[in-house]
């Protein structure tokens, strides 16, 4: 298992590597992917290498730290190559794109705390239901609690 | 991290200061991953320096006359079943700036422990 995601770790920072390499002069493009891929083999083979973070959280920490100076250095090599700097944007944008998923991801992480406790609350407030049929409505009313924006959970709770 | 005219930010310093100290111990020629090894152990750091940032500056630091690089003989990693390395060496300009590196780190130091000493 650990195999695996070491190998998913690597093949990220290759596809990485080749996405913001593509399209400079050579050999450039090719010596930085030569190296980035000398440095992950080391990297997998050190024993040590992990450093108490795991090789694939080791690899995936340093190319995630490191992508803005992957976007400069791309900057600095394309300044006079109009092709190269249109790659160079739409790598831009999409690593933009990429960390807007990141934080959108995390702020939906952060959201979630206040969802369960509006779920707990819709739970624990009820006494136990007495048919079948009102445990389905509540339910359905505790799955609409977990996704009722903030602003409107005092109306349901009115509701109720 | 804003760079001061002629000056060295303070990852191209520790690598100055770091290859330096291989070449006193025989050492004359060092790749990225072993510099990056080097540099955790000596800020003992969890992560290592990243791809990117460690490679722009090693690539600073060869632009800069500093450091020479070289991708070795293609027989090695063929041999030992690896994908090859770019080894780089410091250069005399390299040295000096190291030495001139440690010497400010160095003052630093003296400066932040009168600092510190009781009154």
């Amino acid at each position: 298992m650990n195999r695996v995601i070491v190998h998913l770790a690597a093949i990220l920072v290759r596809g990485w590597t080749r996405a913001y390499t593509s399209g400079l002069p050579e050999p450039l493009g090719t010596e930085r992917r030569l190296e980035i891929e000398s440095d992950t083999w080391e990297l997998e083979g050190d024993p040590d290498g992990g450093r108490g973070l795991g090789v694939a959280g080791q690899m995936l920490g340093r190319l995630l730290i490191g992508v803005p100076h992957d976007l400069l250095w791309r900057f600095e090599h394309a300044a006079d190559d109009v092709a190269a700097r249109r790659v160079a944007a739409t790598v831009i944008v999409l690593a933009l794109f990429l960390a807007a998923l990141w934080t959108g991801g995390g702020a939906l992480f952060d959201a979630r705390p206040m969802a369960a406790a509006r779920v707990a609350d819709c739970v624990n407030t009820a006494e136990p239901p007495h048919s079948r049929a009102e445990l389905r409505i509540r339910i359905m009313d505790c799955t609409g609690a977990f996704f009722t924006p903030d602003r409107n959970v005092e109306a349901v709770r009115s509701r109720r | 991290m804003r760079r001061k005219p002629g000056g060295l930010v303070p990852l191209e310093a520790a690598i100055c200061i770091t290859a330096a100290k291989l070449q006193r111990d025989a050492t004359t020629e060092f790749h990225g991953y072993q510099i990056a090894r080097l540099l955790g152990d000596a800020s003992e750091r969890r992560l290592l320096t990243a791809y990117g940032t460690l490679y722009r500056a090693l690539g600073r630091l060869e632009n800069m006359g500093l450091l020479r690089s070289r991708w070795e003989d293609p027989d090695i990693p063929a041999r030992e079943n690896r994908p090859g390395r770019r080894l780089y060496t410091l250069t005399a300009a390299g040295a000096v700036a190291a030495r001139a590196a440690q010497q400010a780190s160095a003052q630093a130091a003296r400066r932040a422990r009168s600092r510190l000493a009781p009154a």
